[in-house]
């Protein structure tokens, strides 16, 4: 009985998870289950988030002004000239879409209610959740390799609230790291993280933060390194720089 | 050019009627319709028409503009909606026009007949990008009972959908 009202607490978080609403612990606990392979929950994500995309025609129906439309034909009107001069043509993609288009108006609208479509929808979004399934999974691998560190980041000056964590995988030179509480950079502004290997910074990227203050940046470009490594973050321009020049908000080593 | 204007034609309407509601601002509901077009047109944005139903896709690429505007800037007020202004440009196709609207109504009476409580949370989530946290610290209410109602709401909104498929 406590596996099945354990389920039924899953299966909510499964709507709010596909409403994209889920957050902090909750959807940790979410991933890790959805990790273990339940079938049900991703069925209840599929259904949801076909919900979802029909939810979008719940907004009072409004019309933008021509003036929109005339802009949008003459950026693709001087770009269209742009690539006749370069002679490239238009993306593989981009026929991709107008084939789409010419099916959709051939009676996409009729076909879209026969079971065939919600098979292959089906299939589609399982293949999604896989590749998320197998994302996740790498992640996991990379956490519990023995050869991963983790290194725990404190808030400096004005972020003394914020926290974060770092894992470190130097056989796939692959770094994660995870910021709670960090106030949004200035306007202008960006967080960038810092490897100090024997004292020199080696950027690993930018990042920036949610409105609840949490960060998250994932990399595979940590250099080779042994013994004591530091971590940090520094507040920069935005775009970043190659190196450190504003003032450290969190640092762990 | 000819099979975007359709595109337009045909979406453009719904694609700044969503931007407009999650936004709150015309002018950047415009800026969030020219994006997501040119983002077609420039091929920025991975679309493959074996995946998922073009409409689908392109309202998943609009509402994730729209919620990257949310997120930088949360200055808008949730009680100051929109208000409708009339359809968009004519259609190149009345049938499948007719179709979209014909489900555009569908969607919207069976929103609207949604307990409000449960309309409520999703309106946080959908149209102004808040997490379940935000949405249970804003109505005081518990997190679990938000999660509930997330649920319950997602489910009849499921079943009126399918009885209208069906139908």
């Amino acid at each position: 009985m406590a596996v099945k009202q354990d389920h039924e607490e899953y299966l909510e978080l499964a709507a709010v998870y596909a409403l994209g609403a889920l957050d902090g612990e909750d959807r940790l606990r979410f991933e890790t289950h959805l990790a273990s392979g339940c079938e049900v929950c991703r069925d209840v994500i599929f259904d949801s988030e076909q919900v979802l995309a029909d939810l979008a025609l719940a907004a009072p129906l409004a019309a933008p002004p021509d003036s929109v439309r005339e802009r949008l034909v003459e950026r693709v009107r001087r770009d269209s000239e742009i690539r006749k001069v370069t002679g490239s043509g238009p993306s593989r993609l981009w026929m991709a879409l107008a084939a789409a288009a010419t099916l959709a108006a051939v009676g996409l609208g009729l076909y879209a209610r026969t079971l065939h479509e919600r098979a292959e929808n089906q299939r589609i979004a399982r293949e999604a959740l896989e590749r998320d399934l197998g994302s996740l999974t790498e992640t996991l691998e990379a956490f519990t390799a023995p050869a991963t560190r983790a290194v725990s980041l404190s808030g400096q000056g004005d972020a003394q609230g914020a926290a974060a964590k770092a894992f470190l995988d130097p056989e796939n030179r692959r770094l994660f790291l995870y910021v709670y509480n960090l106030p949004p950079p200035p306007p202008g502004r960006t967080y960038q993280l810092w490897l100090i290997v024997g004292g020199s910074p080696v950027s690993m990227g930018t990042f920036g933060v949610e409105p609840d203050g949490r960060g998250r940046l994932d990399t595979a470009s940590v250099p080779p390194f042994e013994g004591e490594v530091t971590v940090a973050v520094t507040v920069e321009p935005s775009g970043g720089v190659p190196q450190p020049t504003g003032a450290i908000v969190l640092v762990g080593s | 050019m000819a099979s975007l204007e359709a595109l337009y034609a045909r979406y453009g309407s719904y694609v700044y009627a969503l931007a407009l509601r999650m936004l709150g601002r015309s002018d950047e509901a415009e800026e969030v319709v020219q994006d997501v077009f040119w983002q077609l047109w420039k091929n920025e944005t991975e679309y493959d028409p074996t995946r998922a139903a073009f409409r689908t896709w392109l309202f998943a690429i609009t509402r994730s503009r729209c919620l990257d505007r949310l997120r930088r800037h949360r200055s808008r007020s949730d009680s100051e909606l929109p208000r409708a202004t009339g359809l968009g440009s004519a259609a190149p196709d009345p049938e499948q026009e007719a179709i979209l609207a014909e489900r555009q109504k569908h969607v919207v009476a069976a929103f609207q007949a949604l307990p409000e409580a449960q309309r409520r949370v999703l309106e946080m989530g959908f149209f102004s990008g808040l997490t379940h946290r935000e949405i249970a610290e804003r109505l005081g209410e518990p997190l679990g009972t938000v999660k509930s109602r997330i649920k319950m709401g997602m489910d009849k909104l499921k079943d009126s959908l399918r009885s209208f498929e069906e139908s």
